[in-house]
């Protein structure tokens, strides 16, 4: 078996490695370990989160600690499990193995994360074991004998509440003093038939085409020869050619002539191991109680009274983001006219004023306005996900998921993308089967994510009217935001079908998931995470949104021809000559300007361009100015705002008394005086929206995740398709009936 | 089944009602994600839920499974 090698002369940073299956604290143990001082980044060419920190140790030499997802099992079933793998090992794109590693094991379900640890313990890696929440275990009769289970399993093992910071220290020396430490050697002896299999395996690996940077230790081997078609097999194969697979289906077929199950053998042997050990370190003081979580799971997981909870906190989650964002919205909003009338009247009049104005200031206000909304969506969801919820949805969810052709581990990265399809494409790692997921990530986008916000709650507040529904109970504005989020949904249905039968063609995946014990939600981890994607908005709002609303203006200010200000000069001097009253005059000069403004846009770059494609949106309802701002919004779909804001405060604002841009796209016209905008155009506008993929950042996702460009084209190229023909007939339908 | 009327199928277990596991007919891949989660032969499991997914506890655990994995697994009253 290979030890570690930590004999560098050279001083370098030890490195630590938290592993242990989900919902064992992992996180908070972290927390406590590091403190505040932590790092959070991404594995090289991956979107799978890297958290690290440095230990609190007094005057020692720094010592990393890294926080892997995470798994159940070395096997590597899903994405994330094989990032586990990967950093363990120090292979692929994690450049070094870890100094130790820390076993974080759920004391009040020992058996099966011990299964794990025992993995583990074959590494060849100096190994702690951190039994966490032994509070919890404590109240529901479990007392665990850590010096017993240290004898057991050869390494320290230190009992912790990562919550109440207990056992941290002890954690910590224990930490500083096994970093070169032998590694046990007691694990679990399994049957000769496989060992002899294992000693060959190991034999023909280091011969042959591994690769001595690659010398495939034991407990590698062992996974690869009793995991068939599993991620170490297909890795190894691809690695060393078929002669391996060939080898392989030889030495299980051996151990199947000995009368061994090659899938059952490892489970079987450590799990009987693990009960030994169990019988003498575990007493059940008390008899189990009913905990408060299952109590809470009599009714959350109630195939009735559980989903009626459901879809009221799904309500409660929409209304509020709709009524109490708005006054905070309103502020904001008011806050931009304020900022934009200051600068107006500092800057002198000319290119650069309309550029701060109307470009800078309208274009990202308009966005900013949003941030209220994106917040509140995004403490939800938090909420949701750190308190253990997500798996009872998912559970919940499961027959309906059956709908879409996936089961229900699917819905969590979906019910995610209604935050951010972002967040959502990368939870999808936890789905084992490749197709399912693959699904998931190509659908995730036509969840109604946050970015969509800003569109939808910009025209329901300026056209749709406030008619309370259900007797007061929801508002029809409400009722329509939440009709633009079942778009999505609905559609993904036939979307993810098609998909299932076509290029992505598998069958159906039975659930298996881990409901882990409620927790209350740490304000901590929620905050952070809607601190962190504040953050993301705002820093968007600054940059890319910033560019493309600076390049908007320019667009739209350019050429800026001379001879339309000499024309309405003229106008101007002969209306000074014929109006009698101050009044007749103070309109006409007004009309003139306005005219003189729509003129410039007219005929600016953007104005060309836009009468171009005119004919492409118009059948969907929209004039040349909403067209122009779609396409100007590829790179993030809440850039349509500020686009708008800049196209018409260049065109001259109908209503110089409001600044909003509601108000303005209310007063817009079309050349002959009709309004732009009614009912059917506002819906048309929104179902686009819905269902296209003006999103840059998803599209990277896609591609990171799914390692070819071809999956982002596809998903982009389908769901443009898709918005187009939805707004169409949206638009032709709704103008007839309204 | 009716060759060995003591094994019965996981998901024949009424809601409250406990069982060993002597069984285990999946195909390779779900049966080592089933053990790594504790499903091995030997293990006690007990009907929470019952449904299209279930609910059953392993140990101190609870765990949703599908409908192929309840009739997957075999298990014997206690």
């Amino acid at each position: 078996m290979p030890v570690s090698l930590s004999l560098q002369t050279a001083p370098r940073v030890r490195s630590v490695a938290l592993v242990g299956n989900p919902n064992t604290g992992k996180s908070t143990l972290f927390n406590a370990l590091t403190g505040y001082r932590q790092r959070v980044g991404n594995y090289p060419g991956t979107t799978v989160e890297r958290r690290t920190g440095f230990l609190r140790t007094k005057n020692d030499a720094p010592i990393e600690v890294v926080d892997l997802p995470g798994a159940y099992s070395l096997a590597a079933r899903a994405a994330d499990e094989a990032i586990v793998l990967d950093a363990i090992l120090g292979r692929g794109s994690c450049e070094s193995k870890p100094d130790l590693i820390v076993s974080v094991v759920d004391a009040a379900n020992l058996g099966r994360n011990l299964f794990f640890c025992t993995q583990l313990l074959e590494m060849g890696v100096p190994l702690v074991v951190a039994v966490n929440m032994m509070d919890l275990a404590e109240a529901s009769g479990v007392r665990i004998d850590t010096a017993a289970l240290s004898e057991e399993l050869g390494v320290v093992v230190v009992g912790v509440v990562a919550t109440k910071q207990i056992g941290i220290e002890a954690l910590e020396k224990a930490i500083i003093d096994s970093l070169d430490a032998p590694c046990s050697d007691h694990c679990p002896s399994f049957p000769d038939c496989v060992c002899a299999e294992l000693d060959g395996l190991c034999h023909s690996l280091a011969d042959g085409g591994a690769g001595e940077h690659h010398r495939a230790s034991r407990i590698e081997a062992m996974q690869t020869l009793l995991d068939p078609g599993g991620y170490h097999e297909s890795r190894l194969v691809k690695r060393c050619g078929r002669g391996l697979a060939e080898e392989l289906a030889e030495r299980r077929g051996r151990i199947v002539s000995a009368g061994e199950s090659v899938v059952e053998v490892e489970a079987r042997v450590r799990y009987t191991w693990i009960d030994r050990v169990l019988h003498r370190v575990v007493t059940q003081t008390h008899p189990r109680r009913r905990s408060k979580s299952e109590a809470a799971d009599r009714l959350l997981t109630h195939r009735v009274l559980g989903l009626a909870v459901f879809v009221l906190m799904m309500g409660i989650c929409f209304q509020s983001v709709y009524a109490w964002a708005v006054p905070i919205m309103d502020a904001i909003d008011g806050a931009t006219g304020v900022i934009s009338r200051f600068l107006a009247g500092v800057i002198p009049e000319g290119a650069m004023q309309s550029l701060v104005v109307n470009g800078v200031v309208a274009g990202v206000g308009a966005v900013l306005a949003f941030l209220p909304q994106i917040l509140i969506l995004f403490l939800f969801i938090a909420i949701l996900e750190d308190c253990g919820y997500m798996a009872r949805a998912a559970f919940l969810l499961d027959r309906w998921m059956g709908l879409f052709g996936l089961n229900g581990k699917s819905f969590i990265p979906l019910l995610s993308s209604f935050a951010c399809a972002v967040p959502g494409i990368m939870s999808t790692r936890t789905i084992e089967d490749r197709r399912d997921r693959f699904v998931t990530i190509l659908i995730a986008p036509l969840m109604s994510c946050s970015a969509r916000l800003p569109v939808y709650v910009l025209l329901i507040g300026a056209f749709i009217p406030a008619t309370p529904l259900l007797g007061g109970l929801v508002g029809l504005q409400a009722a329509t935001l939440v009709a633009m989020y079942f778009i999505g949904a609905a559609v993904a249905i036939p979307v993810a079908l098609i998909l299932k039968r076509t290029v992505l063609k598998g069958p159906p995946q039975s659930f298996l998931m881990e409901l882990p014990t409620y927790k209350w939600p740490s304000p901590r981890i929620v905050f952070h995470r809607m601190f962190e994607q504040g953050k993301a908005f705002c820093i968007s709002a600054g940059t890319l949104i910033f560019a493309v609303a600076i390049v908007i203006w320019a667009l739209g200010y350019y050429p800026h021809p001379t001879a339309i200000a000499q024309a309405h000069q003229v106008e101007r001097e002969a209306a000074a000559q014929t109006m009698v009253t101050e009044e007749a005059l103070k309109t006409r000069l007004a009309e003139i300007g306005r005219h003189e403004a729509g003129e410039y846009l007219r005929q600016s770059f953007l104005g060309r361009m836009g009468l171009w494609i005119e004919p492409a949106v118009k059948p969907l309802g929209w004039d040349w100015r909403i067209g122009t701002a779609a396409i100007a919004s590829f790179p993030a779909r809440e850039v349509v705002v500020a686009t708008m804001g800049t196209i018409y405060n260049l065109g001259g604002k109908q209503d110089e008394k409001s600044t909003g841009l509601r108000a303005t796209l209310r007063g817009a016209t079309w050349p002959d005086g009709r309004p732009v905008y009614n009912v059917a155009v506002a819906l048309s506008i929104m179902v686009f929206f819905a269902l296209c993929c003006q999103c840059g950042a998803t599209l990277a996702t896609i591609k990171r995740e799914m390692h070819s460009w071809a999956w982002p084209v596809l998903t982009f190229t389908y769901m443009t398709a898709l918005a187009y023909v939805a707004a169409l007939a949206t638009y032709q339908i709704a103008i007839r009936l309204v | 089944m009716n060759d060995d009327a003591v094994e019965d199928r996981l998901s024949s277990l009424k809601s409250g009602e406990a069982a060993a596991i002597v069984s285990i007919a999946a195909s390779q891949t779900s049966a080592k994600r089933l053990a790594d989660m504790g499903f091995v032969r030997g293990a006690l499991v007990e009907m929470i839920r019952t449904g299209k997914p279930c609910l059953v506890r392993i140990g101190p655990t609870c765990v949703g499974l599908g409908v192929d994995h309840q009739r997957s697994i075999g298990v014997r009253r206690t």
